[in-house]
Formats: structure tokens, C-alpha cells, sequence
């Protein structure tokens, strides 16, 4: 099976740019719940073997920070809130009440 | 050799704050939030460096040496994947709000969300009140720094005096710009010499494999977390980072992006960075048991110092020594101008103090109390004898229980000024209880639950911003429209 039914599945687009499709995102949310349950690596409490040269727990927690990477990096490029872009672009209503951001400087 | 290099290294910094004042603007939006200008690495840089403070070099080292390998995925990892969590969901919103609206401080954001003003003040005095704690690790990492790199010549008031006027002297002319540049400067002075450090120690004491073969001979506990750290406290301790929310230098700091997309780089590389610097500061700490056994309580929190002192020749433990100067200043001058900021957008300017006053008297004022807290903060670190990471997890406990009221103005629309305000004073009730019971007590736990009290502050601040907001009047249609548009 080719990319294209995923891509169109998931509204991807060749260039990089994403519209974030709704399905995507939540899959990319649900998998970001997952990975932060897996923090709790409560298995390997009390074992002290090593793994590539360190204690097994600290192996896993620095693979956790590896794939936390990636994972940022998958919300960042298809998971990405577009919509908070244009929102700011948007002009306010209503003038500030409380405050301006003019002075105060030295 | 070492004071000399100290010494330079504080001329440096002192150089490059006082250069950003070349691109000041003359505006407060310039002075406050660099015009929102910080593109994608310079704010990665700033944000990582002001996140990273002398917590978790001595303070991280001197928990491993306590309590071994498990602080690593206590604090680490729980950062490196909750931290970019905050940027994406927090960060970008509270941008977006900023830029819209022309918010400098938490407290503009959230008196005008939910239209009072009483709120704005108590949160202005919750929040200075949870940044103290925070500032008296920078000046006690000062401290212990220059007395153990100089075996004991310098005492420790003079390093926490030194790091405060450096960092006072160039916030005050730098402002966020200078605070940026010197932190983008700082943290990669701070990563580079941590590898170095690492691999130096190591080195000294037969490389990796050997350090822990030692370590697993005389301390085999430090190396699983089975009777070191319980695993409630484990689990719990992920709602920690969520302080970072709610950091009024954090907020600073984001408002200074220049586009919303700037957030991808940092929070994309956020979790590698915090890979890099605790790391080597776990490993170290654990090491400490070879040539610093039975370090007790605050002594602990020296434990990395100690070793540089011992194994570095003098060139290379200043060398060394900067680079704990360097993560300690990068988190108190964001801690500075935070409260600089605070204190002259939301009390001066906003009770018509300012009307008297030109802007650059306003910002005198600000200085002068910035001056003050710092002056405080540094005569309780005179007295303190707690240790960097526990001063720290009660600083972050305060924060994390304010999450609630960020995550309601920024998602929630019917949450209301009664609701917010039922928030934050559960969390200072709280707070208060629980501090005044368990600083200082290992191991503490709410009403001995076992339950870390940050899980029960969260829980029932969240639960006062739900019933208090449902039980009174919903906010008005228009202010509710203002924030979330009409969808």
C-alpha cells in the first residue's frame, strides 16, 4: 500500500505543512497520554542489572528523553494548533482596560 | 587561577547584558519582552537556561548522592516530556493572548479574564511569595560554588553576594533582550562544561565503568530506587514540572517569541537538553560516594563542587566552577526581571502610582524593589540551611498547584473570578499548612497519605476553580467572546 490513502486519511501534505486533520491530532494526543503513563516504569524497581553501561532504570529513562524528542517533534509538524496562528493575527475588539504597554521603560 | 577566572567570567557576562542595551527600543514592550522578537533558538536557549538553575547541577548531583539513579526519572525525564507539553498547550496560548491583547505580566492576563482586580493582587503576592524560594537557589548555589572551588577561602556570603549585583546590574540595564542574550550565552557555557566536567571526573576516578562498578560495591542501594524514593512519590512527582505553567519569568520568556511557530525548536529539543545536563549531574553525584563519603543534609548539595575542588586542576575547576555560575544566573535573572516586571506593570502602573512618575522613574522604583527582594532573599540564604532540592520541589509544589488557574482562563469558559479566586486560596492555605508541617521533614507526606502534598493541592485547587466557578454567576458574554471569539 502506498502513502497516499494515509496521506489523504490523514491530510498530509507533501511539503511538510499540515492542516493538523482532527483524526491526526488525536491520535498523536492519545499516543502522547500513553507515553506519559509509560514514565511510571515501576517494573524494574528493584533491579539492579545494566544495560548499554548504565543502571537499567537510568537506560530507560534516557531512551524516554530520546523518544520525547520524537515525539515533540511529530506534535510540532502534524499535530500543530494552525488555528492559534491566525488567531493572533486576528485584531482585538476591545481596547485594553487595565493597562497599556507603552512606558515603564527606562 | 580559580577567582581569576571567576572573576572574568563575570566581567563577561556583565559585557554582553550591558551590549544588548545597544538594541534597546526605548519602550516598555522592548524592556519587558525584547518587542517580541526572540526567534526559535535564542528562546529554546533562554527558556531551557532560566528552567535549568543551580537545582539541577547541585541540586540534582546532591539528590543523587542521596538518593541514587531514581532522580533522574523523578525530575528529568518527567521534565523533558512535561516541560514541551506546557510550551505546546500553555505556551502558545498565553502567546497568542499576549501578543493580542499586549499582556506583559501573568497578572494583566488573568485580571482581565476574569475582570477583577482583587484576584490580580492576591496572585501578585502568591506568586512573588512562591518565587523567593526559587531566587534563594540561585544565591545559595552562589555561595556554596565559591566557597567549596576555593577550598573553603572564600566564604559563601560572597559568592551569593557576587551572583546578585552581577545579575541585578544587567537585568537592569539589559531587560528581557539582555536577560535573553545572556542566558542563550550562559546555557551553552553551562552544557558544554557540564560534558566536560563529566568526562574529566570520570576520567579521575577510572571512567564510567569503574566509578559505578565502585559505586555498586559501596552504596549497591544508589542504583535501583527500591528504599530510596517510593513509587507514589514517583508518580506523583510528573505533576511537578507543571509548575513551568505557571513560572512568571516562564510566562516573560514566551511572550519574548516572535511568532507562535518559534515554540517548535524548543519544545522539539527541550527534552535532549535536559538529557545533557542531568545526565552527567546524576552520575556525578553518585561518584561523590567514591572520594566524599557521608555527606549529610545540605553538605550534599556540594557534592559536585567537592569533586571539581579535588580532581580539577585550578584552571579547569574555574573553568568548571563558571559553569555552575553560568546555569545559577541564567534562571535568577529571569527570576529579576519577572518580579521587576510585576512589580512595575501591576502595581505601579496599575494603581496610577505611575501617573506621578515618568517611565523611567517607574522603572527606578521597579529596580529599587527588585533590589529589595534580592536583599531579603540574600539574608535568609545567610541563615538557610535547607538543601537546593528541597527548597525547590516546595517552590515548584506552589506553582504546580496554580496550574489550575492558567489551564482554566486559557480552555475553559465558563470558569468565573469566584472560581479562580477559590483556587488560589486553597492552594495558599494549603501550601502554607503543608510547609509549615514538612520543611525540613525527609520523606514528608499530606496528613501521612503517603500522597506528596503537591498531589493534594492540585487536586483541591482544581476542584475549588470547578465548583467555585459552577456556583456562581457565569462571566460575561462579552468578556468570554473577547478571549474565544464567537465558535
Amino acid at each position: 500500500m502506498g502513502l497516499g490513502p494515509l496521506r489523504q486519511r490523514y491530510n498530509l501534505s507533501m511539503n511538510g505543512a499540515t492542516s493538523s486533520s482532527p483524526a491526526l491530532r488525536k491520535l498523536l494526543f492519545g499516543l502522547l497520554a500513553l507515553f506519559v503513563a509509560l514514565h511510571n516504569d515501576l517494573w524494574w524497581w528493584d533491579d539492579p542489572s545494566f544495560v548499554l553501561g548504565f543502571p537499567i532504570a537510568l537506560t530507560y529513562h534516557l531512551g524516554y528523553c530520546l523518544l520525547a524528542a520524537c515525539l515533540m517533534a511529530l506534535l510540532a509538524r502534524f499535530a500543530w494548533p494552525t488555528e492559534l496562528e491566525a488567531l493572533a493575527e486576528e485584531e482585538t475588539t476591545a481596547p485594553l482596560p487595565t493597562h497599556d504597554t507603552t512606558g515603564g521603560a527606562p | 587561577m580559580t577567582l581569576l577566572v571567576l572573576a572574568i567570567y563575570l566581567g563577561l557576562v556583565l559585557t554582553v547584558g550591558l551590549l544588548s542595551h545597544r538594541s534597546f527600543r526605548g519602550t516598555g514592550e522592548d524592556y519587558f519582552v525584547a518587542t517580541r522578537s526572540i526567534g526559535p533558538f535564542i528562546l529554546l536557549m533562554s527558556v531551557f537556561g532560566t528552567h535549568m538553575t543551580a537545582f539541577s547541577l547541585l541540586g540534582a548531583s546532591g539528590e543523587a548522592y542521596r538518593s541514587g539513579i531514581g532522580v533522574f526519572g523523578l525530575m528529568a525525564s518527567a521534565a523533558a516530556v512535561v516541560a514541551p507539553m506546557m510550551m505546546f498547550f500553555i505556551g502558545t496560548r498565553l502567546w497568542v493572548a499576549g501578543k493580542r491583547f499586549g499582556y506583559l505580566t501573568q497578572v494583566q492576563l488573568f485580571r482581565d479574564r476574569w475582570q477583577s482586580d482583587a484576584l490580580g493582587l492576591l496572585l501578585f503576592v502568591v506568586l512573588l511569595a512562591f518565587v523567593v524560594p526559587y531566587l534563594l537557589i540561585g544565591v545559595l548555589g552562589g555561595g556554596f560554588t565559591l566557597t567549596q572551588i576555593t577550598g573553603g577561602a572564600v566564604p559563601s556570603w560572597v559568592g551569593g553576594l557576587a551572583i546578585s549585583v552581577v545579575v541585578w546590574t544587567y537585568v537592569t540595564f539589559g531587560g528581557l533582550r539582555g536577560t535573553a542574550w545572556v542566558n542563550t550565552f550562559q546555557t551553552l557555557v553551562f552544557m558544554t562544561l557540564g560534558a566536560v566536567t563529566v568526562i574529566w571526573i570520570l576520567r579521575q576516578l577510572g571512567g564510567l565503568e569503574q566509578a559505578l562498578a565502585q559505586v555498586s560495591e559501596s552504596r549497591p542501594d544508589l542504583l535501583v530506587r527500591e528504599g530510596n524514593i517510593s513509587q507514589t512519590r514517583f508518580i506523583t512527582y510528573l505533576l511537578i514540572p507543571m509548575s513551568m505553567g505557571m513560572f512568571p519569568h516562564m510566562f516573560m520568556h514566551w511572550l519574548s517569541a516572535k511568532k507562535v511557530t518559534s515554540f517548535k525548536l524548543p519544545m522539539t529539543l527541550y527534552p535532549l537538553c535536559v538529557a545533557i545536563v542531568w545526565v552527567p549531574s546524576v552520575l556525578l553525584g553518585m561518584a561523590g560516594h567514591i572520594s566524599f563519603p557521608g555527606l549529610q543534609g545540605a553538605e550534599a548539595s556540594s557534592v559536585l563542587i567537592r569533586l571539581i575542588h579535588l580532581h580539577a586542576p585550578e584552571l579547569l575547576a574555574g573553568l568548571l566552577g563558571v559553569g555552575v555560575f553560568a546555569a545559577v544566573m541564567s534562571s535568577l535573572d529571569s527570576q529579576v526581571l519577572a518580579i521587576s516586571t510585576m512589580f512595575t506593570q501591576d502595581i505601579v502602573r496599575h494603581y496610577g502610582f505611575g501617573d506621578k512618575m515618568s517611565p523611567a522613574k517607574q522603572v527606578q522604583v521597579g529596580r529599587r524593589f527588585v533590589a529589595g527582594i534580592l536583599f531579603i532573599t540574600y539574608l535568609i540564604s545567610l541563615k538557610s540551611t535547607a538543601t537546593i532540592f528541597s527548597l525547590a520541589v516546595w517552590s515548584f509544589t506552589g506553582f504546580s498547584g496554580l496550574f489550575p488557574i492558567v489551564a482554566a482562563a486559557l480552555f475553559w469558559r465558563r470558569s468565573t473570578k469566584v472560581g479562580a479566586m477559590a483556587s488560589v486560596l486553597t492552594v495558599i492555605t494549603l501550601w502554607t499548612y503543608f510547609f509549615a508541617n514538612g520543611f525540613g521533614v525527609a520523606g514528608y507526606s499530606a496528613f501521612g497519605t503517603g500522597l506528596p502534598p503537591v498531589l493534594i493541592i492540585l487536586v483541591a485547587s482544581s476542584l475549588a476553580m470547578v465548583i467555585g466557578s459552577l456556583a456562581s454567576t457565569p462571566p460575561p458574554q462579552a468578556v468570554v467572546q473577547r478571549f474565544f471569539g464567537n465558535a
